[in-house]
């Protein structure tokens, strides 16, 4: 398990002569064991947050570690420890479901034999027995996405990254598939953090809330406990404290 | 493999036939009203492939023949392939050095006949740099737009696992840039048969080229025409195996 330390994070983007703040002095904490939703209008930088996260990009000013070691600059050692599911099911169109389903795998080297049982587990956890040798063109939306979803799970990581996930699927779809992977989430326990515009999907998957401004810096910090969650009133309370945050882009005092 | 139907990919169907069918009855009613130099009959041509495949020269010329476009081709796809992958993976080479490979590929096929019969000696050199200077600047191009064509979506997803740079090329890269390279080896081959009998005209002992030339100079019209019809079926024959190859590689591929 492992927890994210996020200090004065700052990215800005330089193209050509322009230069653009995606984020701007963001800090925040994950504990291990964490399930954290990050919400944020579109375009404040949610996205580029998890992509420093995956180490995919480096950070223009303060830090963001894991475990103590930074995603860019120490990226093999996070080999096997992360895993995301992103906004389109970024499968891999040449390979079949049980295929893409043992990508992760396959970098990892496992060999062939434990490398289908486990692909086929998950694939069989997120309700897609029976469609090992059906390419991702011939799949709807939502199973496309359960591929990812198994995908993300089969290489058992230390954390779980979350992008939209659910954003272009239609709502009934989502809901289900919503509930499916959280209840996954909830009974691996893993590190997790779900990265959304939609205020009902953080309340819904997180167990604490950070609400982003734009650019991206922490506007709020919320604890969601079971009563908030299953409360009508109280849940709207919260949503509409999250709103307020977002729509006034201050720093929210917090209680 | 599946049994999926599909028409458009049939090599043989009955229009085909018909319209073939249609054009060799015209051919052989003209034969009536033409001299033989003209438009020999139908009969006679197949007489001709007789006297050739008796002699062996149908057997070893096709082959000598065949052989030297697929060593000029193995060559110029080296080059082009090298060129291709320098261009699309370090920054700037493609600035330098695409004007180079436009204004080769600008030169005219005759034009390289001739500089390489004043520059190289014998006629397989000739033949190799021949088909090598048509070949390469196609082979590069459409690697290049091969590797800028690779999904950014998918190759993010990959280095989330931290691959190797040997699990990419193996994993993403290569399977990406299958169908531009069979593209250009079909664009390539055409070339090649085209470009390869003017090379074999001037100083070559052996090949279809050197059969036509003899065929020409004793007038004999049916045996020009008997060459020129191995030259088009090994050409078609060629195309349709890497058509082959590619409904197999890509048959994941949306029908």
């Amino acid at each position: 398990m492992a927890k994210i330390e996020c200090r004065n994070l700052s990215k800005t983007f330089s193209i050509d002569r322009n230069s653009f703040q995606a984020i701007n002095d963001l800090s925040f904490n994950i504990e291990a064991g964490e399930l954290v939703s990050v919400v944020g209008k579109t375009g404040c930088g949610k996205s580029t947050t998890l992509n420093i996260i995956l180490g995919l990009e480096r950070p223009t000013g303060g830090s963001l570690v894991i475990d103590g070691k930074e995603p860019y600059s120490e990226f093999n050692y996070f080999r096997g420890k992360l895993s995301a599911v992103f906004q389109t099911d970024r499968l891999v169109p040449w390979r079949t479901v049980l295929q893409n389903a043992t990508y992760g795998l396959e970098i990892l080297r496992l060999e062939e034999t434990s490398r289908l049982a486990r692909a086929r587990h998950w694939l069989e956890r997120v309700g897609l027995s029976g469609f090992d040798n059906a390419y991702p063109h011939e799949l709807s939306g939502g199973m496309r996405q359960r591929v990812g979803i198994a995908r993300a799970f089969s290489i058992d990581p230390d954390i779980l990254l979350c992008d939209e996930a659910f954003g272009h699927l239609d709502e009934v779809t989502a809901n289900k598939l919503r509930a499916d992977f959280l209840s996954l989430i909830r009974e691996t326990r893993k590190t997790s953090v779900f990265i959304t515009h939609d205020i009902d999907e953080a309340v819904e998957l997180g167990e604490r809330v950070l609400v982003l401004g734009k650019p991206a810096r922490l506007l709020l910090d919320v604890e969601v406990s079971r009563s908030v969650r299953d409360d009508h009133t109280k849940r709207g309370e919260l949503k509409s404290r999250i709103i307020r945050a977002i729509e006034s882009d201050e720093p929210a005092v917090q209680g | 493999m599946d049994f999926e139907p599909l028409p458009k990919r049939r090599a043989l169907n009955i229009e085909m036939l018909i319209s073939l069918g249609l054009l060799l009855l015209l051919w052989q009613a003209g034969s009536f009203f033409l001299p033989e130099y003209v438009l020999p009959g139908v009969q006679l041509i197949i007489a001709e492939f007789i006297k050739m495949a008796q002699e062996g020269s149908l057997f070893w010329d096709t082959l000598f023949t065949l052989f030297r476009i697929l060593l000029g081709l193995i060559a110029g796809f080296v080059v082009g392939a090298t060129l291709g992958i320098l261009m699309g993976t370090l920054r700037k080479t493609e600035n330098y050095l695409i004007p180079i490979v436009n204004f080769i590929m600008g030169i005219p096929a005759l034009s390289w006949t001739l500089i390489v019969i004043l520059w190289f000696r014998g006629t397989e050199t000739r033949i190799l740099v021949l088909m090598l200077a048509i070949s390469f600047p196609v082979f590069a191009h459409s690697i290049l737009d091969a590797i800028k064509g690779i999904s950014r979506e998918l190759m993010e997803m990959t280095l989330a696992f931290r691959p190797t740079r040997g699990q990419v090329l193996q994993m993403l890269i290569l399977p990406s840039i299958t169908s531009h390279v069979l593209t250009a080896w079909k664009v390539t081959i055409g070339f090649g048969v085209r470009v390869v009998i003017v090379a074999e005209l001037v100083g070559a002992s052996s090949g279809v080229g050197f059969r036509m030339l003899q065929q020409q100079s004793l007038l004999n019209m049916s045996g020009v025409l008997a060459w020129t019809m191995v030259l088009v079926i090994s050409g078609l024959t060629m195309q349709f195996l890497i058509t082959r190859m590619e409904s197999r590689l890509l048959k994941w591929r949306p029908s």
